[in-house]
């Protein structure tokens, strides 16, 4: 019985009653007490309003739903592959700083500069074209000749439509890249190849449509690029840092805590000291979910004023956890995944190639955690443009993964609720105790059940 | 058994224990060596550090002694994690939550507590300590409140125990910046001026020498007691538990206590090592809680070598040494920051890599490497400054063994020279060309060290392994005549 089988075990939710008896008072306390219950400067006030509590439960669900996104990544990272990866918060900054550094390279004045940062500049703005070349060169290899046409005309038609309508040349080369990207990434994933000719096809053809529109697709393409580099980040860290040390969980975590700190350091070191002059827009962002929404754009829901990141964030946070669940319960991947996490060595027998499976499932969890960088990058409180912002977003994914029990999917949703619920309530009474009081939430179910509300009990090797 | 056996199994243990002895003598004797005032000096080290010095690879006597004494705190540090997570196996992450309670505790022991009304005949108006029971007395809070986390820890095993470790300091963190405790805790920017040692009043000037002594001594005997403890009988519990807990607990060994025992000794000693680092930075914060300090000690300890206490001394100051002496002026923080983070992630990764075991406990051959490699780099930096004739003009003992020192390591590295020049040209076109620092004499002297390190280190690994090979191939097993030493 694995924990992918059936989104919580069945025999689980029969023996322990009590955890479903007391999740749903606690959400439906967690629900009603914003409506009753107002604070101002003299106290607590009880009075019934609406749009308060209206407000307060969609932070809250918003907050849930991001920490959902990362807990997932990590305790699927744990399911499949049995590993606990501290370099969740790495790969948040590399997500956070591919979209950044992409958006930038857009504003580029192509003028000639001969000092070495101008080259540096130069050569990265090329890169795309360059990649577009090689990467063409490589999917000729792995497709018929009639779907190599639809992934050959991909690029060119989203790519030059982008050029053509919005004159920015590096824009439509990112669009382009992203259209091979995407059919890439479908092979890897073992996708039918048809369906991916198909897709990328009609990724090619909406693209400009879109855009007529009034839809940004070009940061649309610009987050598909960065959060696959993520993921390839992830991969290939994977596949050469952890493959000696693969079945000892704590060798595991210091490696990949290590691997983190050089993320983190690596941003630090190349990016900022002598480029970071050059960037126009990163003294000050006024864009959040990089230009989709100015950051203090304002939508007005049931008579509610609620600021639109929050809402565009949990749209696509809940896209993305369907995407996921699409994924895991009906590709031929997702069969593979789900067997490795049963048993590995049956899996094998049967002709899975596990290497690949963990190096992808690290692929799929760093990507989300990407995701997630990409979608919060600037919110007012919480991840603030720095390089160590990865740390607190590995400590609540900890917190919420430990809570929900480890390698449960959906354990890990319903404790990032529980998590974000308890936060925001908190830090509407009093911010000073929003940390401590969700920590002590953990700490306490973890004394009472040390597998979490839903992990399964286990013996760890 | 002939009289001279007895001197034979004396020099056999010393031999084994080299580095040790070694690295003990080189701590108690730097003082004198460095020529730091009220020390007896000793004529032929003084010599060669007065050349050696003039270099300024190390900066002045004062400041090398108090980063020696920062070594010596964060080497407590690091074995008293290894032994509770080396030995023990249970894997704390957040260890630095016995760091920063004993800064508080010794900060409010110290200074004195306002004392109940009642027991006033008892204590006096006002309870305080010496600064140095004070150490002694956080070391003991400490390990109270590590017998109430491992007895916590008996519910969670193996990654979840690292997990729920690495959460603690931070709620703790969280508390003491809390308003209400603003009297007890001092709020975000807790308390400055906690006395030290030396200097009960609270100034900031320490007498750098006195507290060497003090650390040092405070290391060493801190390290001896648990060497002794992981040696004894505790310590085969200790890593029976480590290696496989249900074969221990069926042999009648009580789990519960000794891993309880084992968190209450690390802590004490993190405890201490925790109120003197308080000393040493005069502050007592809510940062002394980060997760970087309970990192940087793992880092330290995994580097030095797990399971092996002297391991995480090692670590300590060869990190502490790079990070304070060498990164901190190449790359002054003003221009570029992080590189010390990115040095620890390298160093680790490199590490687990080559040497899964650390430097203690690393293979021989890959020991030897690490200390020639340092020697090279060292005179590599040297040879091209000091002036040859100066060494001759004033004849001394000091003089002329380093004289010698220098023409046989010249010699040694004469295959090198083609490593000591592409090491110069691309670290230095590296460092000023790609990353546009501009540095001074004394960082530059520095910088090169360190560039001399990253090629001198695998060139003394590789050095005998491609001579053992030439000379089979052209002298057949000479010039170790009649010993034919197979792969």
């Amino acid at each position: 019985m694995s924990f992918l089988d059936k989104v919580i075990p069945p025999d689980l939710l029969q023996k322990e009653k009590w955890i479903i008896l007391g999740l749903t008072i606690f959400f439906s306390l967690c629900v009603i007490f914003p409506f009753i219950v107002q604070i101002s400067d003299s106290g607590l006030n009880f009075n019934l309003r609406l749009d308060s509590g209206i407000k307060v439960n969609i932070f809250a669900i918003q907050t849930g739903a991001l920490y959902a996104l990362l807990a997932i990544g990590f305790s699927l990272i744990y399911g499949v592959a049995k590993q606990l990866k501290l370099s969740l918060g790495g790969y948040f900054v590399i997500g956070a700083y591919c979209q950044f550094f992409l958006l930038e390279t857009m504003e580029i004045v192509p003028e000639i500069r001969t000092d070495i940062d101008g080259l540096m500049f130069l050569g990265l703005v090329l890169l795309p074209i360059l990649l577009i070349i090689v990467l063409l060169v490589f999917t000729f290899t792995l497709f018929s000749f009639r779907d190599y046409l639809l992934i050959l005309v991909a690029p060119v038609i989203s790519g030059g439509s982008i050029i053509l309508i919005d004159g920015n040349l590096v824009a439509g080369f990112y669009v382009g890249l992203a259209a091979i990207i995407i059919s890439l990434t479908g092979w890897y994933l073992e996708l039918p190849k048809r369906e991916i000719a198909l897709g990328s096809f009609i990724y090619a053809l909406s693209m400009p449509v879109l855009y007529i529109l009034g839809f940004p697709s070009i940061y649309f393409s610009l987050m598909i690029l960065s959060v696959v580099f993520t993921a390839c980040v992830a991969m290939i860290s994977d596949r050469y840092l952890l493959d000696t040390v693969r079945h000892s969980h704590i060798s595991v975590m210091i490696v990949t805590f290590a691997l983190a700190l050089i993320l983190q350091s690596i941003v630090q070191v190349v990016y900022f000291p002598q480029n970071g002059n050059n960037f126009t827009r990163f003294q000050s962002i006024d864009w959040s979910f990089p230009g989709i929404v100015p950051k203090t754009g304002i939508t007005v829901i049931f008579g509610v004023s609620i600021p639109t990141i929050r809402l565009i964030s949990l749209i696509f946070s809940v896209i993305a956890v369907v995407l996921l669940y699409i994924f895991i319960y009906y590709t031929k991947f997702g069969i593979a995944l789900r067997a490795v996490s049963q048993d590995e060595e049956a899996a094998a027998l049967v002709g899975i190639n596990i290497r690949k499976t963990t190096a992808l499932v690290s692929g799929v969890g760093m990507g989300l955690a990407g995701f997630a960088a990409v979608l919060t990058s600037s919110f007012s409180a919480r991840p603030l443009w720095n390089p160590f912002m990865g740390w607190p977003v590995l400590i609540w994914a900890i917190a919420v993964v430990t809570l929900g029990g480890m390698g449960s999917l959906g354990g890990s949703i319903i404790a990032a609720f529980v998590i974000g619920y308890s936060e925001i309530l908190v830090s509407t009474i009093d911010p000073s105790y929003s940390v401590a009081i969700p920590f002590l939430i953990v700490i306490l179910v973890m004394i009472m059940k040390p597998e979490g509300l839903f992990g399964e009990k286990k013996e760890v090797e | 058994m002939d009289w001279y056996e007895f001197f034979e199994d004396i020099w056999d243990e010393i031999k084994d224990r080299g580095y040790y002895i070694s690295g003990i003598a080189l701590l108690i004797f730097l003082p004198s060596i460095l020529g730091a005032s009220d020390t007896p000096s000793i004529p032929i080290l003084t010599d060669i550090y007065a050349i050696v010095g003039n270099i300024g690879l190390f900066g002045s006597t004062n400041f090398f002694l108090i980063i020696l004494s920062l070594c010596a705190i964060w080497g407590i540090f690091a074995a008293s994690w290894d032994i509770l997570s080396g030995y023990t196996g249970q894997i704390s992450f957040g260890h630095a939550i016995f760091f920063g309670l004993a800064a508080y505790v010794g900060y409010w022991t110290s200074t004195g507590f306002q004392v109940d009304p009642l027991l006033v005949g008892l204590l006096g108006t006002r309870f305080s300590l010496a600064p140095a029971v004070a150490l002694i007395f956080s070391g003991f809070i400490c390990a109270l409140l590590a017998v109430c986390i491992g007895i916590l820890a008996l519910r969670v095993k193996g990654p979840y125990l690292a997990l729920v470790t690495l959460v603690i300091p931070l709620i703790v963190a969280s508390l003491f910046k809390l308003e209400i405790f603003y009297t007890l805790t001092g709020g975000d920017h807790g308390f400055p001026n906690v006395p030290d040692v030396l200097t009960p009043t609270g100034i900031l000037d320490i007498d750098t020498l006195n507290f060497y002594i003090f650390s040092i001594s405070v290391l060493l005997v801190s390290v001896g007691i648990m060497m002794l403890i992981a040696y004894s009988r505790y310590g085969l519990v200790f890593q029976s538990i480590r290696e496989d807990e249900d074969a221990a607990e069926s042999l009648g060994i009580n789990l519960a206590f000794y891993k309880i025992l084992a968190f209450a000794i690390s802590a004490f000693f993190a405890g201490i090592a925790g109120g003197m680092y308080a000393q040493y930075r005069s502050i007592a914060v809510p940062s002394f809680f980060d997760t970087s300090f309970s990192f940087s000690v793992i880092i330290m300890a995994v580097i030095g070598g797990i399971g092996s206490i002297s391991g995480g001394v090692v670590g300590a100051f060869l990190l502490t040494i790079l990070i304070e002496i060498l990164l901190g002026d190449i790359f002054p923080s003003s221009v570029l920051e992080g590189v010390d983070i990115l040095a620890f992630g390298l160093l680790l990764v490199i590490t687990l890599r080559y040497m899964p075991y650390g430097v203690a406990r690393a293979k021989s051959d890959q020991k030897k490497a690490i200390v020639f490699g340092l020697l090279f780099a060292l005179s590599w930096a040297i040879i091209p400054i000091s002036n040859f004739f100066e060494f001759l003009s004033s004849i001394s003992i000091g003089n002329i063994i380093l004289f010698l020192a220098m023409v046989l390591i010249t010699i040694l590295t004469l295959p090198a020279i083609p490593v000591f020049f592409v090491s110069e040209i691309v670290g230095l076109f590296v460092l000023e060309g790609l990353m546009g620092l501009s540095l001074s004499p004394k960082a530059l002297i520095k910088a090169k060290f360190l560039i001399y390190c990253i090629a001198g280190i695998p060139f003394a690994y590789y050095l005998p392994k491609v001579f053992k090979i030439l000379r089979l191939r052209f002298w057949g097993v000479w010039p170790s005549v009649g010993r034919y030493e197979p792969e």
